[in-house]
């Protein structure tokens, strides 16, 4: 616990209250619209692609992105930038230009249903079973964060003792709040709604943030002030990167390139229905395949919105508060006797510092709409294979559209209730939550594999993409508990079967499980493939590359073209790299 | 046709653009000290209305294609 307290004026709980009653009012105007499947899984199909963009890149705004970029900006400097410029970029044009045509052309409505397509029932069982666990554990852990970040920064102590109630149920009332907004506006409007939300989330992150970016950099004198007031590797990305030891992220170039830059973002980017479902619901092939590129160019800037304001305050004396011991009241202090600084208190801690009351509300307002618009996407992502790939496959197969447009909207109840679930779970058992997180991050690291070879490679087989997933799932586990990052206990952190490799850092590990899962999935793919009877090619018609006619691009202006937009994102993305070797 | 998500976009940011100006006008002025001297909700404020408008003026010039609409519910 620490003692940053956010006071709030009237003012900023007006404000806070406005974007609610939007939020809200979005969901209940939907309503009348919402009558169809069509209308509540794929947002009818119809949206322009700069809304599907936006809403492509607040869905994938996590608990962690803005508290937690912040964090590791204040802990890594601008190396994190690798995780938007290697580790989303990138995958996210490949995204764009190579797979889209795929799913959005076999007009399978979901991720597990273009495996369903292209390979065969137990492939997809697998991913839907892993996914539809993930999206509600995710949306479990955002709530968790936010439940716990309110606590933090005492928000609700002030309002509870006006009204004499027990703060010990700040906790519960954050959850409930949280879980009872994001319940309203997605079972009233489905994915229309969520996508709307998180249009407007996006706008209002970037309202919220870039005046306190740019305060915060005017005080610290520029960027000449800042790279005066650090350590030269604070603003550097691959400088120091030949060796693990000679950086602050502790990975080499190699493990930075192949376990995030590959195998890592490519497993999210472009297999990760979360994110996927936004491009599915724009209004045309080349809308969808422009949704990724769009996105691209803001998520390049977003560095310098969440990572930049942790780099200044930790160029910034006093800024980041020190942990205190909760029972001592005593500043936490590091083996080397300095203060142990709180760096996931650094947003907040700025906030309060810049912003006076007014500014305060939309800075706040801005923080919850990043943690809303993650939990949003988690849970139509969550209705959408769990009513199409789960219960339409499994329970009841030829019913009525009204039947499943009901099923969707309890799968939301019943997404959120789990989700409620796993945020007490999180409170009571952090370890398990801790293996879950890693298992999850077994299942994903070798997906790529399987959908490369699946779209690229005619002869993949069924068998082999099934066999190809448990193997590299296998992999991952396997390399976790035969490595441990230095400094670390056997257990949850890896070692649980011997210690036979010791990584510089906990990041290195996760790069290089994610390389040998990848690799693992790859090999035995196409082993099982060239040993099984091979796919009959008719079927495989508009599912993989060689076989599909390429894509018409109805494009009305040359830059609309994604060609075009794909060119300049990586221009854009090269400059970045070079600007902040 | 469906809802446009620039109009409630835009409501909300001439909303939100307005009681920030109305307040930094009106408020106290010792608050801006904390954003060193500039007096943030003002130009913020208003900086956030010319979005709100810009957004109206983008619907206007270029509506939601109806083809996008009707396609969907023939």
């Amino acid at each position: 616990m620490t003692s940053t307290f956010l006071a709030l004026a009237p003012i900023d709980w007006a404000i806070v209250a406005i974007y609610f009653a939007f939020v809200l009012g979005i969901g209940v105007y939907l309503r009348r619209r919402t009558t169809t499947c069509e209308d509540f899984f794929h947002a009818g199909r119809c949206l322009p692609a700069w809304v599907c963009g936006l809403a492509f890149l607040s869905a994938n705004l996590g608990a962690q992105e803005v508290i937690g970029m912040a964090a590791s900006g204040a802990k890594y400097g601008m190396a994190t930038a690798h995780f938007y410029w290697v580790g989303a970029i990138p995958a996210m044009v490949f995204l764009a230009l190579f797979m889209m045509p795929f799913y959005y052309g076999s007009r399978a409505r979901s991720v597990p249903e273009y495996l369903r397509l292209r390979f065969d029932e137990k492939t997809r069982a697998f991913n839907a079973l892993s996914f539809a666990a993930m999206t509600v554990f995710s949306s479990g852990i955002s709530m968790y964060a936010m439940a716990r970040l309110i606590q933090a920064i005492h928000l609700l102590d002030g309002p509870f003792a006006t009204l004499g109630l027990d703060p010990s149920w700040i906790f519960h009332t954050s959850i409930g709040l949280s879980a009872g907004i994001v319940l309203v506006y997605i079972v009233l409007g489905g994915l229309t709604s969520a996508i709307y939300n998180e249009v407007i989330q996006f706008f209002l992150i970037v309202a919220g943030f870039l005046p306190l970016v740019w305060l915060a950099l005017r005080d610290i004198g520029g960027m000449d002030g800042l790279r005066n007031a650090l350590p030269a590797e604070y603003l550097h990305t691959w400088a120091g990167t030949a060796r693990p030891e000679t950086n602050l992220l502790g990975v080499e170039w190699f493990g930075i390139a192949m376990g995030l830059g590959f195998v890592l973002s490519f497993g999210y980017w472009c297999t990760d229905f979360l994110v996927v479902q936004r491009a599915m619901a724009a209004d045309s092939m080349s809308a969808a395949r422009r949704t990724p590129l769009i996105a691209a160019f803001p998520k390049m800037l977003f560095p310098f919105l969440v990572i930049l304001p942790g780099v200044i305050a930790v160029a910034t004396p006093g800024m980041i508060p020190a942990k205190v011991d909760p029972q001592t009241g005593l500043a936490l202090l590091d083996v080397a006797g300095r203060a142990q600084l709180d760096y996931d208190m650094t947003i907040p801690a700025m906030l309060m510092h810049y912003f006076p009351s007014g500014m305060l509300g939309l800075g706040l307002t801005a923080l919850l709409a990043s943690f809303m618009s993650g939990m949003a996407g988690n849970v139509t992502a969550f209705n959408t294979v769990w009513t199409y790939d789960i219960y339409q496959t499994y329970f009841r197969r030829n019913a009525s559209d009204a039947h499943y447009l009901a099923v969707g909207r309890l799968a939301t109840v019943a997404g959120i209730a789990l989700s409620v679930a796993t945020a007490y779970l999180t409170t009571r058992f952090n370890n398990i939550m801790d293996m879950l997180q890693l298992v999850f991050a077994f299942v994903n690291a070798p997906l790529f594999a399987t959908f490369l070879l699946g779209m690229f490679w005619t002869r993949s087989t069924g068998h082999g993409a099934f066999a190809g997933l448990l193997s590299g799932t296998m992999a991952a586990g396997l390399h976790h508990g035969l490595s441990l990052p230095v400094g670390a206990g056997v257990g949850v952190k890896g070692g649980w079967l011997g210690v036979l490799t010791i990584y510089p850092s906990e990041m290195a590990q996760n790069f290089w499980t994610a390389i040998y899962a990848w690799t693992a999935c790859f090999a035995i793919t196409i082993i099982v493939s060239l040993v099984t009877r091979a796919p009959d090619e008719s079927r495989l018609v508009g599912l993989v590359y060689s076989l599909t006619p390429r894509p018409v691009d109805d494009s009305r202006v040359w830059y609309q073209r994604p060609t075009v937009l794909a060119t300049g994102v990586l221009a854009m993305t090269l400059v970045l790299n070079v600007w902040f070797w | 046709m469906t809802l446009d998500v620039r109009i409630p976009a835009a409501l909300l940011f001439l909303l939100l653009g307005a009681v920030l100006c109305g307040y930094g006008v009106l408020g106290d002025p010792v608050q801006t000290q904390r954003a060193g001297g500039v007096d943030i909700n003002v130009s913020w404020g208003a900086a956030l209305m010319v979005f709100g408008a810009a957004l109206l003026v983008w619907r206007r010039g270029r509506p939601l294609r109806e083809k996008q609409a009707v396609e969907l519910h023939p």
